[in-house]
């Protein structure tokens, strides 16, 4: 039976309103409260999953070396795709992204393409024949509500927990074009991570009545129930990057530098959620390297791997200044030097039991595979050769659906400037004010950028 | 009334020569012998009745279930409800408490409903009434008011357990349904 999501009981709607007017919800947040957040990441670094309140997303980014597109020799491709399964809510269909599921597409290509979060120049290997494209798709495992934010933020945490293989591009003498590019297993080299301008989040609003009341974080019963719904999003700068209002009610000027506002403030929340979770995870595979590289010394000569022995601080040492930024150096150093000694015990114990896992992983992703740029760039074969070739790098691939998603990377690109930031927020409203402080800040920040 | 643990395929008793056994959810005859389709308890009455209680979360309707609904559709002669089962129930404008033809019951869409299941078949739409045998209301019709919680069969099946659980009992005026719906 095909169920409408918006449909629910008028006893339910006038319940969820009369609660609203006392300033409470249904699941017992106050109006600007989020559900739990709890993030998962990938033990490889391809993706991550993210449950905000029973809403659940999984975020998988999967790189394939390609050729550039030709107007933009040194640029990466990023390509999104959102898919509601059918298992996450009756009223989801299976097949062709339905309207709902395109529309967060998009909010995610405004959010991290359009608005260059993503620093697609760095995803270039050789200017002109080889770059990086990053397809990241997102599956929404279980409909609780609020799916835009629970995309966007899972998305946010894949991208920053991501790791692309190394290269190591072999100079080919004068032409450019012989040049060698080599894609290193993590094992031979270490994985880096994408640079990333800034850090978008999307917070969501529901709109009640007359749009007077309104809500942090709506769930499905509330989404049903609400007038209209608005979603902001703002990055750690407090720059808004985005902002989505497609349907419902229309709202107040003054509502909108509410919203806004609200958004800064909960952003910074969940990031600061995000970021310990990331850090906890950075441990943990930190914990996870050490285990490997103790386990390759003591079997030496395993073909393939090159790997001297180095004492676990030194490992540590060079993973962290390996990571962006920096900041986290210290502390992760310091954490780990101190725990060293068990952990080389552990890996004992453990070398046994990781040994088939090992194994599986050196036959999945070969030690090294090489690439050849060819002389001549034929736009079609090139693509076919890099996909056949890439491939290994990664196994699953689907080459139909990435021809599609090139045909549709060039349609937006040529669409003009991408780049949309509205300004510095605190520009803008500085601060608590009122609206005419807020309008007349508006104004002077619009004339400086003139 | 005893019970058993069972698994999907397990053959649970030899059908008698004679007299009747009430069979319900998770069982089917095959031959002369009862098998189980899903894992769960093997719940017994003295009047005869068999049947599986598992950790299900769609409600599939049987009939004699007091079920509570949302008004999808109307029609002239009957209101599609949903009931939180795989396909939505008919419920017919002349099964309530002195409706007639000129006298309908005024039921408008998404309005909450409580009423009783008295025709569920897999091939079949799944009828309701809002009357008892008698042609009695007894509690049965709509819902004003309140807040209608989805949840679990198992849950369901223990608010309507009787001793009466102590949650409603605090809530005072609560209607349990056998479906995963409460109000």
């Amino acid at each position: 039976m095909q169920r409408d999501k918006d449909l629910i009981s008028t006893n339910e709607r006038e319940f969820i309103l009369k609660a609203l007017r006392e300033e409470l919800r249904v699941d017992g947040r106050t109006p600007y409260e989020h559900r739990k957040i709890s993030f998962q990441f990938f033990l490889d670094d391809s993706g991550a999953t993210v449950d905000l309140g029973q809403t659940k997303v999984m975020t998988v980014i999967t790189p394939t070396l390609t050729a550039p597109f030709e107007d933009r020799p040194n640029e990466g491709a990023v390509r999104f795709s959102v898919e509601y399964s059918p298992m996450a809510s009756p009223s989801f269909q299976a097949g062709r992204p339905g309207e709902a599921a395109i529309e967060v597409t998009r909010l995610l290509e405004r959010a991290f393409r359009d608005s260059r979060a993503i620093d697609q120049e760095a995803l270039c290997v050789l200017a002109g024949h080889r770059v990086w494209s990053l397809s990241i798709d997102v599956h929404v495992l279980d409909n609780g509500g609020n799916l835009a934010d629970a995309c966007m933020l899972c998305t946010l945490a894949a991208l920053m927990a991501f790791r692309r293989p190394n290269t190591e591009v072999a100079a080919g003498g004068a032409d450019s074009a012989r040049m060698r590019v080599t894609v290193l297993s993590p094992s031979v080299r270490e994985p880096v991570p994408l640079s990333l301008h800034h850090l978008p989040l999307a917070i969501s609003f529901a709109f009640f009545e007359d749009g007077d009341l309104l809500v942090v974080d709506p769930d499905s019963t509330e989404e049903a129930a609400a007038a209209g719904l608005m979603t902001v999003v703002v990055n750690t700068h407090s720059d808004i990057c985005t902002v989505r209002k497609t349907s419902g009610i229309g709202i107040s000027m003054t509502q909108v530098h509410r919203v806004v506002r609200l958004a800064t403030s909960r952003a910074e929340q969940v990031m600061e959620e995000l970021k310990s979770a990331l850090q906890r995870h950075d441990t943990s595979r930190v914990a996870a390297r050490v285990r490997r590289h103790t386990r390759a010394a003591a079997q030496p000569g395993i073909p393939g791997r090159s790997v001297t022995f180095l004492p676990s601080g030194a490992v540590t040492g060079e993973g962290a200044s390996a990571r962006p930024g920096g900041m986290d150096a210290e502390t992760d150093h310091g954490s780990e030097s101190d725990d060293g000694s068990s952990d080389e015990e552990e890996s004992e114990a453990e070398s046994e039991e990781k040994e088939e896992e090992d194994v599986e992983q050196d036959t999945i992703i070969p030690g090294r595979e090489t690439l050849k740029g060819h002389p001549t760039v034929q736009a079609a074969h090139t693509v076919q050769t890099a996909d056949e070739i890439a491939t290994p790098s990664k196994p699953c691939k689907l080459p139909d659906s990435q021809v599609k998603g090139r045909s549709t990377m060039i349609g937006n690109s040529a669409k003009g400037p991408a780049a949309k930031i509205f300004g510095n927020l605190a520009d803008i409203l500085g601060g608590e004010g009122s609206l005419e402080d807020d309008l007349a800040a508006m104004q002077s920040a619009l004339k400086k950028r003139r | 009334m005893k019970s058993q643990v069972v698994g999907p395929g397990d053959v649970v008793a030899v059908l008698p020569e004679q007299g009747q056994i009430k069979v319900g959810a998770g069982l089917y005859a095959d031959g002369n012998c009862l098998h189980t389709s899903k894992a769960g308890i093997l719940r017994q009455t003295k009047s005869g009745k068999v049947w599986v209680e598992g950790r299900q979360k769609r409600y599939i309707p049987s009939t004699g279930d007091d079920v509570v609904g949302v008004v999808v559709e109307r029609h002239a002669e009957n209101f599609v409800v949903d009931i939180g089962a795989p396909f939505p129930a008919v419920l017919n404008v002349l099964a309530f408490e002195g409706a007639t033809r000129r006298n309908r019951p005024k039921l408008a869409e998404g309005d909450l409903v409580y009423a009783r299941v008295v025709l569920a078949h897999r091939d079949i739409d799944t009828e309701l009434a809002c009357v008892d045998a008698g042609g009695k209301a007894s509690g049965y019709g709509p819902l004003k008011g309140g807040h209608l919680i989805t949840c679990t069969t198992a849950l369901a099946r223990r608010l309507l357990a009787s001793p009466t659980a102590p949650v409603l009992q605090a809530l005072g005026a609560a209607v349990p349904g056998s479906s995963t719906r409460e109000w």
